[in-house]
């Protein structure tokens, strides 16, 4: 059992413990019991939230983004320590996923977000120009999946528009939430106090509902069962925001292969599979290759997927997840032996796997370091192999050029992908996207506009 | 250069297979290296797959959708089976030569004697399975006809399913037959089906106490066609229904020619799943999930060894979780995807292809 509590309350008032059981390791926190009193203290809090400019809540989060920035940071290392206990991921991959979100937090990153999003960052702080925007008292977000830091993004939005947040913990990676609060409280008191971090069983239904009750906004990451059963018990006047089952995927074209050659866009595309196991959402799971070269860019991938693994080693596999790659590779190696279109390297365990094929075959399971290449005559024919899938699309590596690259852009955007990025930097995104398609700060707004009357000046 | 289907090799190689399948008579390892040396002879894609995997390794159930590797494409298809499309929406077939079909008929029944017929009473068959006229590109109608004809009372046996599905008057018709000639009944079909059956019966207060020596066969898992059930709980509901006390679970695929039964009354999979027995002709064995090497116990991918297939390589990677045990091997399900992440989904949850 972890000695280090998953939970984050600042406040007094009655609680009880839970413990919480993931990657064959139990960790205790507690969670109130009086969510309706808990509601007020965060209202309280969020009052003490609302007075202070944004620029601070920036700088505050800045400083912490700093320090967590930092690898030998204490909290950071113990952090990773338990990301890696409780997803199997290698230090190195729960770093690197630490050194991509603490870089999005930090206040240019924030800053560009909030102008992004709503032109002058201070109509959060009152009137300028004639309008403000509120955001709610209480955010509610549920969080899920094993991505190290992911619920930075979410918890910094909701502060930044200076809600209170009631954090739901992920049962997959229950340490990080609560220890980026404790530094954030030695920061700035303020915004830590306006939070509290907790965690209940998906079939808890009255934690559930009660903690539910207490807020304006509600945010939920998780699979599209888990998203359907949050959505059905959202109120009308609450606002709801949703991360459900997504899916991504590259496209490169003969123009970006000449460009760049062979070894160079294996060496993004082994990277963007690779990243954080291929366990995101942002992760693709086929790169769609032009056919011309499709064979050679895989032979080069395998070759860049043995270097990934020797510079930032692969997570333990589950035995479940072992049996499914077990039984993808081996179809795969049936289709190689039985087809000219196809071919599979793959290291002598299970740490990574390159599969080229001629047709998108619906395979049992996805991640853990699979690149999967499939050869397609262009970009057309790419949108086409993806469409069946368009309601879920999200993230593509596209390597394209010129006029080509815009076309394909533009396919892809009326496709139903909602972020385009360069091959290596698929797992990368930026604050300043709208992430799933939305517009994540301002979403959670309510705008006043004020019409002058006479005799008021601005 | 391909073995024939017409040389006398194979005719040779079919009498030692019908040997060992009829009266287990042979040796199952001379066999088992004839028929591997002859699917990597007959077949390039399967010399390939095993040059890259290891000789021997099971070819996944998966080939059959795009027509999979066929020993002898100069011999005439005397019979075609479609799978029922377990593992995917896209169906896929198996085609079998004349002595390929036989061997299977040969297989079938000689199995079904060994575990239908005790004590020397032909059972009332009731097949909860389309006739082979109504399903000719079935292969459990295939199988189940040979059970019938073999071990079964020839008067009373009967298939149950009609053109619109369970014919509840012919069933119930049957039963009463058979309860007032005093003989036992063996039931063979579908798991789900004996779940909407016994629903149904239930609903209308229907039941039978069978005679003695009574036997359900179920086997293909739920589907999704009925709710799953534990083992036990499906047995307990077909003995209120049925007052049937004896129970087997029948393994079989569409690209495999034999079955197989259960090994002991010992629950091993997550639902209570039995170990299937190991026989000189045919057995379940489990692949390591990290080396692919064959382990004698633990979970990982379950193959099946048939040494009573002669038309396609013998050993078939099922797509399936097997738990090896001392007992033997027991079926867990099909196997799923990996564990879910959140919000990252692989491409077959999309589609809903498992």
């Amino acid at each position: 059992m972890s000695g280090v509590s998953v939970s984050w309350i600042p406040f007094d008032g009655p609680t009880e413990s839970f413990t919480l059981a993931a990657g064959g390791h139990r960790w205790r926190g507690e969670r109130p019991v009086d969510w309706a009193a808990a509601g007020d203290r965060l209202r309280q809090a969020r009052r003490r939230l609302r007075e202070l400019p944004v620029r601070q809540v920036v700088a505050a989060i800045d400083v912490v983004a700093e320090r967590w920035a930092k690898r030998d940071f204490p909290e950071r290392r113990a952090a990773v320590a338990a990301a890696s206990l409780v997803t199997g991921m290698s230090a190195e991959t729960v770093d690197r996923a630490l050194d991509a979100e603490t870089g999005n937090l930090r206040a240019p990153s924030l800053i560009a977000a909030l102008e992004r999003e709503l032109g002058d960052p201070e109509v959060l702080d009152g009137f300028r120009g004639g309008t403000t925007a509120i955001g709610p008292d209480v955010t509610l977000a549920v969080f899920s999946g094993n991505v190290p830091g992911l619920p930075a993004r979410s918890l910094v939005r909701a502060l930044l528009v200076k809600s209170a947040v009631i954090a739901k913990v992920p049962a997959k990676e229950p340490h990080f939430t609560a220890a980026f609060l404790r530094s954030l409280h030695e920061v700035e008191p303020v915004l830590a106090d306006a939070v509290v971090a907790t965690y209940w069983d998906r079939a808890d239904d009255t934690a559930m509902s009660a903690a539910l009750a207490q807020a304006d906004a509600v945010i939920a990451y998780g699979g599209d069962e888990a998203c359907a059963a949050i959505r059905a018990r959202v109120a009308p006047h609450q606002i709801y925001e949703e991360h459900g089952h997504k899916l991504s995927f590259g496209v490169v074209t003969d123009g970006w292969l000449r460009q760049h050659g062979p070894a160079e866009a294996a060496r993004r595309i082994a990277a963007d599979c690779s990243d954080f196991d291929q366990h995101a959402c942002l992760s693709p799971q086929v790169y769609l290759v032009a056919a011309e070269h499709a064979r050679e860019v895989a032979e080069h991938v395998a070759d860049a997927m043995r270097r990934a693994a020797a510079d930032c080693p692969p997570g333990q596999v589950g035995d479940q997840d072992a049996t499914a790659l077990q039984h993808r590779r081996l179809i795969a190696e049936w289709r190689a032996a039985s087809s000219a279109g196809s071919g599979v390297w793959a290291a002598d365990g299970l740490d990574w796997t390159v599969v080229l094929d001629d047709t998108l075959l619906p395979l049992s399971g996805a991640g853990d370091r699979v690149a999967r290449i499939v050869a397609v005559p262009d970009v057309d024919a790419a949108v086409d192999v993806m469409r069946p899938y368009a309601a879920h699309l999200q993230n593509v590596g596209l390597g394209a050029v010129g006029d080509e690259f815009w076309r394909a852009a533009g396919e892809l955007a009326r496709l139903g992908v909602s972020r385009v990025a360069e091959p290596g930097a698929m797992s990368r995104p930026g604050m300043a996207w709208r992430h799933d398609g939305q517009p994540r700060i301002a979403g959670l707004l309510r705008w006043c506009d004020v019409e002058l009357p006479d005799g008021v000046e601005r | 250069m391909t073995v024939a289907h017409d040389d006398p090799y194979v005719r040779r190689l079919f009498e030692e297979m019908a040997a060992l399948v009829t009266d287990r008579v042979g040796d199952p390892d001379a066999i088992h290296g004839q028929l591997t040396e002859l699917a990597a002879t007959n077949a390039p894609d399967v010399a390939r797959y095993w040059k890259q995997v290891g000789a021997g390794v099971g070819v996944p159930d998966t080939a059959y959708k795009d027509g999979g590797p066929h020993l002898f494409p100069d011999a005439p298809a005397v019979r075609v089976f479609r799978t029922s499309g377990t593992s995917g929406s896209v169906r896929g077939s198996v085609r079998y030569s004349g002595l390929g079909l036989e061997l299977k008929n040969l297989a079938v029944r000689a199995n079904g004697r060994r575990h239908l017929l005790s004590g020397g009473v032909k059972p009332v068959v009731v097949r909860v399975a389309p006739t082979e006229e109504a399903a000719p590109d079935m292969a459990v109608a295939f199988d189940m006809a040979r059970l019938q004809e073999e071990c079964g009372d020839p008067a009373l046996s009967t298939s149950v399913i009609g053109p619109d599905g369970v014919d509840y008057a012919l069933l119930e018709k049957t039963l009463d037959a058979a309860v007032a000639e005093g003989l036992p009944v063996v039931m063979a079909g579908p798991s789900f089906a004996y779940v909407n059956i016994c629903d149904r019966l239930e609903s209308e207060g229907r039941r039978w106490e069978l005679p003695a020596g009574s036997r359900m066969y179920d086997g293909g898992g739920f589907k999704g066609r009925s709710r799953v059930m534990r083992v036990d709980d499906l047995r307990a509901k077909v003995r209120r229904t049925f007052g049937i006390r004896e129970f087997d679970n029948i393994f079989g695929m569409t690209e495999l020619a034999n079955q197989l039964y259960d090994a002991a009354d010992v629950p091993v999979g997550p639902l209570g799943e039995r170990p299937k027995e190991q026989q000189p002709f045919g057995r379940a064995r489990v692949r390591d999930p990290r080396t692919r090497e064959l382990r004698e116990e633990g979970s990982g991918l379950l193959e099946i060894v048939d040494l009573s297939v002669l038309d396609r390589p013998h050993v078939l990677l099922t797509g399936d979780l097997g738990i090896a045990t001392p007992h033997g091997v027991a079926v867990a399900g099909r196997i799923a995807g990996s564990t879910s992440r959140g919000c990252s989904l692989s491409l077959d949850e999309m589609t809903g292809e498992r």
